[in-house]
């Protein structure tokens, strides 16, 4: 029985496989034009090449890094600012309007407000993940922290809690998992903003994936292209599995349905 | 249910297969062209496409016989991977650029054949007027805009590896000439890889001057998809004998032809009149130039600015002289 | 090791303000220092509004509550509620749920009453447990000892063997009289269930409802351990209920 149970759990493969495969054919029988096409045989060498030679990892790390620190900096300053929101409620009538405006706002439209306090450099992209990650934070650590019941707050006063601790053992954990939540979908779209910085940038060797498959594209190096955008979807990936098993960290002492998904990972 | 284990993956694949062949059936330069539709373009602006700009402002391709049921559009790219694209979709027939981009183009796996040259010109480096930089070795650590996959780009390259700089000696920018000359002209960057008239509108104004730019020099060529030569020998050759008319009519026009392309470029005619002593319009596609062209994309190659690194042999793969009527 | 609390409210409104009636109205009790007493009535938030005020979590009202003499007017550790929902944090297991009730300074003598606690409560092997996997009782043996591990003076229980099946109601039952046992403290209970009371006290106060007041009082005289089966037990438990029911019917 056994074997029954790896052949199913192989199946998943099976999808994959096939995709990729009908790529395969479909390029090698020039259904589409080679100018623009690339097979995976191709790109996977090309890949493994790439990798090897520590051109993609170096460009890959640098993205990654751009997107971990804003990240940070944007999920820090999400969660700082909506504790205090919660805490004031003058604070709340008189900033949240404001910041729910901008949140409306496409990211690109910040594009122009960041290159004008900090040029095109690092700071610029950073900064680009930081103000997506600052608001989907906010909202929802905001949401989840005004739901902590009075009840568990209540408990902490009867132990004469200090505020902080109140943040600490209360607050905080309560609010972790759609903490984590909203950072999770923040990660994934900070990899298309850092991608879409970092295709526009214009300095030569600034690094960055983006960069690497802008310049690829330019003199029409296309297995190159696919590689790093392969090499991207990979890291994304890996990103994406790291914070999900963090989640479900955070999550573990939770029966509720939606802290359930997020420990499926899914 | 074995049964449908295997079936259904196979199943999808055939969907697969058989949507995406219901594509049009394409080829690398693209579909053949029907005889109704020739597109032409440029990449840029360039002084050294105006054989095609002096033909286009006097209607000479409409003219033609055997181009006369078919509607020609004109267009201009800013950047080489959409000339590219559309090279493949069939979207364009015929360009008018320098020559790295239809070398990298060719090597991207375009079927495209380079039939004629407008004009040549040497290439330039432009410097800030208000900086001291005299030669490209003072530009180490220095900001340079260039766009890439030009002959620009190609010639900046070749510079500093005459001096033995790296590329990350210096601060190369990617940029188009638009952008790059806001850049320039405030201030923004110290030095500009560009062409004709880019160049000489910073001469004139005294914003820029230029710094030992080396010895290449830049062609511009024409470049053909090859479905289209083949199904349509006789207006490609048509095509070929306009662009040496109005060279022709260059030489024996100058002041004229000067200020038509101001008008058409919309340039101050002291740009024009200055970079127009630069080029060489009577050049044509011959050895000593085809061996520029092959020089050029054996350096690209070599530099790893081409895809997988190929190594054109521009004489078999790229170069096509049967249709110059000089011939 | 308890402290004798005091309670006269004169008056409370329903804590809603569109009601303007008395929730509470003229109610006064006392309990002595280490004694266990019982608040019986009809289940209704009127009696957890009680234990509420006494604890400090609910000020508005016309009247004093004082323990040892001292008014109560905020929450502090001397006076410990379990409540009805027993009220575990979920994110922190068993160990730190019985954690969080300590002092945070003095860290060797909190490992060793939160070890002991545990044992009195006979959860040791369940020390790591998340409250989500734990059974009713417990939870509620982890309350228990969440409620004395920093040795309160005064606990207050809001109906804590509610909705129990009667097996895990006795066991807990025993648990906390066994807690008593190990640590006394004052203890007011409310409740629904005569029985609970009358096993569980040594004064049992009944509540009238609308506003609440107390109608009567009952003492217990009888040593402890009780047998639940007890005769004097059975007749005291049927002689308050007949008085229940003939309140009922007026």
């Amino acid at each position: 029985m056994s074997t029954k149970r790896t052949v199913i759990r192989a199946g998943v493969l099976l999808v994959p496989v096939l995709l990729i495969a009908g790529w395969e054919i479909i390029v090698r029988a020039g259904l589409v034009p080679p100018s623009q096409s690339a097979a995976p045989s191709v790109v996977a060498l090309r890949l493994a090449r790439l990798v090897v030679s520590g051109e993609l990892p170096r460009h890959g790390g640098h993205s990654l890094l751009r997107l971990i620190v804003g990240v940070v900096v944007g999920g820090v300053l999400g969660v700082v600012s909506s504790m205090y929101l919660v805490k004031s409620r003058l604070a709340d009538h008189l900033i949240s309007p404001t910041i729910q405006l901008l949140a409306g706002i496409p990211v690109v439209v910040w594009i122009p407000f960041w290159v004008m306090f900090f040029g095109t450099g690092e700071e610029f992209k950073v900064a680009m993940v930081a103000i997506s990650t600052f608001f989907l934070v906010h909202f929802h650590s905001f949401v989840a922290l005004r739901s902590v019941q009075r009840d568990y707050m209540e408990l902490a006063d009867i132990y004469e809690k200090s505020y902080w601790e109140k943040v600490k053992d209360v607050l905080i954990p309560s609010a972790a998992p759609a903490i984590l939540t909203a950072t999770r979908t923040a990660l994934a779209f900070g990899w298309v903003v850092i991608f879409f910085v970092e295709y526009a940038s214009a300095r030569h060797g600034s690094e960055g994936l983006g960069w690497f498959i802008a310049d690829a594209r330019a003199v029409g190096k296309v297995e190159e292209e696919f590689s790093g955008l392969l090499f991207l979807a990979i890291l994304a990936f890996m990103t994406d599995w790291l914070i999900a098993r963090i989640q479900r960290h955070f999550a573990r002492w939770s029966d509720s349905l939606e802290h359930m998904i997020a420990q499926e990972g899914l | 249910m074995r049964k449908l284990k295997v079936a259904l993956p196979l199943a999808i694949l055939l969907v697969l297969v058989t949507s995406v062949s219901f594509l049009s059936c394409r080829n690398n330069g693209g579909p053949s062209v029907p005889q109704s539709t020739i597109t032409m373009g440029t990449f840029s602006k360039a002084l050294g496409n105006s054989p095609y700009h002096i033909a286009k402002h006097f209607k000479w391709f409409e003219e033609e016989p055997a181009l006369k049921n078919v509607k020609i559009t004109y267009t201009e790219y800013n950047d080489r991977p959409t000339i590219s694209d559309a090279f493949s979709k069939g979207d364009l027939q015929v360009l008018f650029s320098a020559e790295v981009p239809s070398i990298l183009c060719r090597a991207q796996g375009n079927d495209t054949r380079i039939v004629a040259l407008s004009a040549n010109v040497g290439q330039s480096i432009l410097v800030r007027s208000d900086l001291p930089y005299k030669s490209v070795p003072d530009l180490r650590g220095k900001s340079i805009a260039v766009l890439q996959g030009t002959s620009s780009h190609y010639g900046l390259l070749k510079i500093l590896k005459a001096f033995n700089l790296r590329e990350s000696d210096v601060d190369i920018r990617y940029m188009p000439p638009a952008e790059a000359k806001v850049a320039f002209e405030t201030n923004k960057i110290d030095a500009w890889a560009v062409w004709a008239p880019f160049v000489e509108q910073q001469e004139v104004t005294g914003k820029g001057r230029l710094v030992q730019g080396g010895d290449a020099v830049i062609d511009s060529v024409m470049t053909l998809s090859a479905p289209f030569i083949k199904d349509h020998e006789t207006a490609a050759k048509a095509v070929v004998s306009v662009i040496q008319r109005a060279k022709n009519w260059i030489g024996e026009h100058p002041d004229e032809a000067q200020q038509i392309m101001a008008q058409e470029l919309g340039l101050d005619p002291r740009v024009v009149k200055l970079a127009w002593g630069k080029h060489n319009w009577g050049a044509q596609l011959d050895e000593p130039m085809i061996n520029d062209i092959q020089e050029k994309a054996t350096f690209l190659a070599e530099a790893d600015k081409t895809r997988a690194g190929k190594n054109l042999n521009v004489r078999q793969d790229l170069i096509d002289v049967s249709l110059n009527p000089a011939k | 090791m308890g402290s004798p609390l005091t309670v006269r409210v004169s008056s409370m409104k329903y804590p809603d303000s569109t009601d303007q009636r008395n929730l509470i109205e003229d109610l006064s009790f006392e309990v002595p220092a280490d004694g266990i007493v019982s608040l019986l009535g009809r289940s209704g938030a009127g009696k957890t509004t009680l234990l509420r005020m006494i604890a400090g979590l609910e000020r508005r009202f016309q009247g004093e509550v004082s323990l040892n003499g001292g008014q109560i007017s905020r929450p502090s550790r001397d006076i410990q509620i379990v409540f009805q929902d027993y009220r575990l944090l979920p994110w922190k297991t068993v160990y730190e749920n019985i954690e969080f009730a300590t002092n945070k300074a003095d860290s060797e003598h909190n490992k060793t009453q939160i070890d002991r606690w545990i044992e009195i409560v006979g959860l040791q092997h369940r020390k790591n447990a998340w409250p989500k996997n734990l059974s009713g009782g417990e939870e509620g043996r982890v309350a228990f000892a969440r409620a004395f591990v920093d040795q309160p003076r005064l606990l207050l229980l809001d109906e804590p063997f509610r909705g129990l099946d009667l097996a895990t109601k006795f066991d807990l039952q025993d648990q906390l009289l066994n807690a008593l046992r190990n640590q006394s403290t004052t203890v007011v209970m409310v409740s629904h269930s005569v029985e609970d009371a009358v096993f569980m006290s040594d004064s049992v106060f009944l509540l009238s409802e609308s506003p609440m007041r107390i109608v009567n009082q009952f003492k217990i005289d009888m040593p402890r351990p009780r047998q639940r089966g007890d005769q004097q037990l059975s007749a005291l438990t049927a002689k308050i209920t007949e008085y229940l029911a003939t309140q009922q019917r007026a």
